[in-house]
């Protein structure tokens, strides 16, 4: 319910200006601490915060874009948490089973660096 | 795609229902270092905090981010403030819904210097545009 008037609150804006707002597009710097020297690579990094919906009404929390990073942060963690991440892009992902059952995911992409 | 806009809609909309009444504006996503145009700092290299400013983006504004149909809220909110504070990064960024179709992001000017060192003069002011 939260989602679907969050949604409706803030739309016929949007409408309006004949353009789509996402998250972030292509965020060249988007780091997790102060420390932002050239680091060592980790490649394609991917981090998502989901939330079940039955028919129609979620389960759980709201998804929300600080669960969502925290989660790409700590992908691949085995040599420690990521400093940063470049060319930072959101999407929405997830499946919808005859609108009984669907799952929707706020997914963060980006490149780590350590 | 209408249904991908609303769920984006509602990602930044949520804290704002959540926060009620209690302020005008509602914290999205706190950062300590963002830009749109550095990937990184040199080695021996830091950034520090300059001077306070604040950018401000409503959905009907042109955006200056991008020429294409999709904008991105935090790519247009960190353009606006680098350009206002004619600053390559924004350090202690914090991106608010700030009521309506707007969203604002607090930040201060970044500061490049060797690392461990005070910060030197701070970049111009780091004042507003809309």
């Amino acid at each position: 319910m939260l989602l679907r008037l969050g949604g409706l609150l803030l739309v016929g804006g949007l409408l309006a200006g004949c353009q789509t707002v996402t998250i972030a597009k292509n965020v060249k710097l988007l780091a997790f601490e102060d420390d932002v020297q050239a680091g060592k690579g980790a490649g394609p990094v991917r981090g998502e915060d989901c939330v079940w919906m039955i028919a129609g009404n979620p389960i759980g929390k709201p998804v929300t874009l600080d669960k969502a990073l925290q989660a790409a942060r700590s992908a691949n963690n085995s040599k420690g948490d990521l400093r940063y991440l470049n060319n930072v892009k959101t999407e929405w992902d997830g499946f919808n089973f005859a609108n009984i059952v669907a799952q929707n995911c706020l997914v963060v992409k980006g490149t780590g660096y350590r | 795609m209408k249904s991908k806009l609303m769920k984006t809609l509602a990602i930044v909309a949520v804290p704002v229902l959540f926060s009620g009444c209690l302020s005008d504006r509602a914290l999205i996503l706190s950062v300590p270092v963002v830009s749109m145009t550095d990937s990184n700092v040199p080695k021996g290299q830091a950034v520090s905090q300059g001077k306070a400013g604040t950018a401000r983006y409503c959905l009907s504004d042109k955006a200056i981010s991008t020429k294409e149909r999709t904008v991105g809220l935090i790519d247009e909110l960190v353009t606006r403030g680098q350009k206002a504070s004619k600053a390559k990064f924004l350090t202690d960024a914090q991106l608010f819904h700030a009521g309506g179709e707007c969203y604002e992001l607090d930040f201060k000017a970044g500061v490049i210097g060797a690392a461990g060192e005070k910060k030197e003069k701070a970049p111009a002011e780091g004042e507003s545009e809309s």
